[in-house]
């Protein structure tokens, strides 16, 4: 059978012509085009307890810029156009600029989380092959803006069948193929994380980077330092 | 090729933006299918290999339900440009959660240019692929965005390398009407809505006897016998961006759409085709998608460069493919389970048609010289073709659909991309060029704003 289609529903979803006209003559003497020129949210993962700044800058019908928060947080909806704030999520949480236009809309989305809940996450990047004797490596920088300082390594998971040497600071720590490590414990995710593979015996490089799909990660195991009392 | 004739009818389906491995990469993972044959996702969540970057964080791919997206995603050219990625000479896949973040400002955990869906949500796709064959090396020809890959589609050639509001250009007499025409090929459009070969300013075609409504075609599925039915036909599903949805429901995949009503339309044209055992027995159906909309895959593209034919608009010629697309083909000749893993593109296509109405598979010079650099024809996945046409008649699963789209005015927010003008802009030529005819055949430009709409494009 070919879509069933109800044509008096269907013309009735469409809007009479002249309103269409009217809208898109009006609509640049209003708000016709909302764009949203910034959206940031600091840190996206974070500690219970801990806060989260939200910083935004908006064009467009500046009456009803909104922001919300999934699940509900208080002090959220109708904001101005440009602003900031802090905010305390409990759990894990997706903040939504809106900004409505006539004819266009914006809207952007940031996700927080907040630990234990969601907390292993990968981290990696792009690898690339040198040294004497020659391994594969890749660095990669947690920012302040991407977890707090009171986000500590709980475990550290190598998930490749060959051997990793991940260092953070003055720690480098060998983690078998296949394992994990919880020396990392200690350390806040926040910095510069490096991680290598030497190249084998029987490899080139280009086969130990084709044997990585040119990529080198780690699972990490996230949790929230001691809190002080 | 003899089996080419067998085959009476090419049916004929091109869908927009979804990748391989979003719809079928399903196909090979162990808690669905698990088809070690097919090239598809294997260990998504956990397997390094498919790690994606956004400041130092790796994304995974996950398993998204259908449902409207938030965004379009990006697939501009230098959106899939971000997200092939390069290292050493190399495509490393891993930009797709880049390029979502460039083009639309939200950072979140599961991106939706990393989601792949189950068997569930794409039931039709898998039905066919399980019943029939996949093509899981079939590539967009460009690395970027609608127009340029419906302009390799249709004529082997591109002069443009980015989809705007202008007629898209083609090279003379390479067009697939033409070439059909020329040889004395029967060949018919069935349309939901306003056609895509609108903007290629062909508004004879599109306004005369072989363009149809998809409304006619059980009635002249029905009514033709095998001999009468046109040798090709073209199939296209209602376009999310055109600017009036009258009477349709947008099914051709593209994000913000859901994939569901798609699905819905692939299963009513595979119910149709096969429901008279003397046409099926002649028919071969294809059906694949335009480009890859920005949908992470795993399979780098092919080192298939692009001709920069004379009068291109763009001066920087392309060196690769673009990424996998989901492909499938079925007929009763075609034994279950079928995977078919030689290189193809869009001109496998025009190789086909060439082989079967020309005698060779080199339609033009440019379908020729990618020939030459290892893509295949249509016609080989019938190299292992069955002695005799199947007595089964598999049926697809019953409506399974779960996602749904609310019919919306034509001033809502995506009339500002750039492939919404360029349909707004052919229809508003279409109905110039010849009112009464327009509004007969697409009584849904009766509803199209006269007035240009001259907004800034994504």
């Amino acid at each position: 059978m070919i879509p069933r289609i109800n044509p008096e529903k269907a013309a009735s979803n469409v809007p009479d012509r002249s309103l269409i006209l009217a809208a898109l003559l009006a609509a640049p003497f209003l708000a016709g085009c909302a764009q949203i020129k910034t959206f940031n949210v600091a840190p996206s993962t974070i500690c219970p307890g801990e806060t989260v700044k939200i910083d935004w800058a908006a064009s467009g019908n500046n009456a009803s810029v909104t922001l919300d928060a999934v699940p509900l947080l208080a002090g959220m909806g109708e904001v101005p156009v440009e602003g900031s704030r802090m905010v305390n999520p409990a759990e894990s949480t997706r903040f939504i600029l809106k900004v409505p236009g006539a004819l266009k809309s914006a809207q952007r989305e940031w996700d927080v989380q907040v630990v234990p809940g969601k907390s292993a996450r990968t981290w990696g990047g792009i690898a690339q092959c040198s040294g004497q004797p020659q391994s594969i490596s890749v660095s990669f920088t947690v920012q302040q803006q991407d977890a707090s300082s009171g986000i500590h390594a709980e475990l550290v998971a190598n998930n490749y069948p060959r051997p990793l040497i991940v260092r953070k600071d003055d720690l480098e720590v060998e983690i078998p193929p296949k394992d994990g490590t919880d020396r990392f414990k200690n350390v806040p995710a926040m910095g510069t994380w490096t991680i290598t593979s030497p190249v084998l015996p029987e490899e080139t490089c280009e086969n130990a980077l084709a044997a990585v799909a040119r990529r080198l990660t780690v699972n990490m195991q996230m949790s929230c330092a001691a809190q002080k009392k | 090729m003899a089996m080419l004739d067998q085959i009476q009818t090419i049916v004929i389906v091109m869908m927009e933006n979804r990748s391989f491995d979003h719809v079928l990469g399903h196909l090979s993972m162990k808690r669905f299918n698990d088809r070690q044959d097919v090239a598809g996702l294997i260990d998504p969540e956990q397997n390094p290999a498919y790690a994606n970057f956004l400041d130092g964080q790796g994304y995974q791919p996950f398993e998204l339900k259908d449902g409207p997206f938030l965004h379009d995603l990006p697939h501009s050219r230098s959106m899939v440009s971000t997200q092939l990625g390069q290292a050493g000479g190399a495509f490393t896949m891993s930009g797709f959660v880049q390029a979502y973040f460039n083009a639309t400002g939200s950072k979140v955990t599961d991106p939706p240019s990393m989601g792949f869906l189950s068997p569930g949500d794409v039931s039709i796709s898998n039905f066919l692929a399980m019943n029939y064959a996949v093509c899981d090396n079939w590539f967009a020809p460009l690395p970027t965005d609608t127009q340029p890959n419906r302009s390799i589609a249709y004529t082997g050639y591109s002069l443009i390398d980015d989809t705007k509001a202008r007629p898209i250009p083609t090279v003379g007499e390479s067009f697939i009407f033409e070439w059909l025409n020329t040889r004395n090929i029967s060949w018919r459009v069935y349309h939901c809505g306003i056609s895509f070969f609108t903007l290629f300013d062909r508004f004879h075609d599109v306004l005369g006897p072989n363009f149809r409504s998809f409304r006619q075609f059980p009635g002249d599925f029905s009514s033709e016998s095998p001999s009468e039915m046109p040798q090709v036909i073209f199939i296209e599903p209602e376009y999310t961006d055109s600017p009036v949805h009258f009477g349709w429901t947008p099914n051709d995949n593209h994000p913000p759409t859901p994939i569901g009503q798609g699905e819905h339309f692939l299963r009513d044209i595979y119910d149709l085709l096969s429901k008279d055992a003397a046409k099926w027995n002649r028919t071969l159906f294809i059906t694949t998608h335009d480009e890859h909309g920005g949908f992470f895959d795993h399979v780098p593209p092919l080192p298939i460069s692009a001709a920069l034919p004379p009068g291109a608009l763009f001066s920087e010629g392309f060196t690769s493919t673009g990424p996998r697309v989901p492909a499938l083909v079925a007929s009763p000749w075609i034994a279950p389970g079928t995977v078919f893993k030689g290189a193809m593109d869009h001109t496998s296509i025009l190789q086909l048609l060439s082989e079967k109405f020309a005698g060779t598979p080199d339609y033009n010079e440019e379908v020729k010289r990618r020939r030459e650099a290892g893509i295949q024809s249509v016609s080989q996945v019938l190299a292992q073709a069955l002695a005799q046409p199947r007595t089964d008649v598999p049926r697809p699963p019953a409506d399974t659909i779960t996602s749904s789209v609310e019919l919306k005015p034509a001033t809502d927010t995506r009339v500002q991309t750039d492939s919404q003008q360029a349909f707004t802009a052919a229809a508003q030529k279409l109905v110039e060029f010849d009112r009464p005819r327009a509004l007969e055949k697409y009584p849904e430009l009766a509803h199209l704003p006269s007035t240009p709409i001259d907004a800034p494009g994504k």
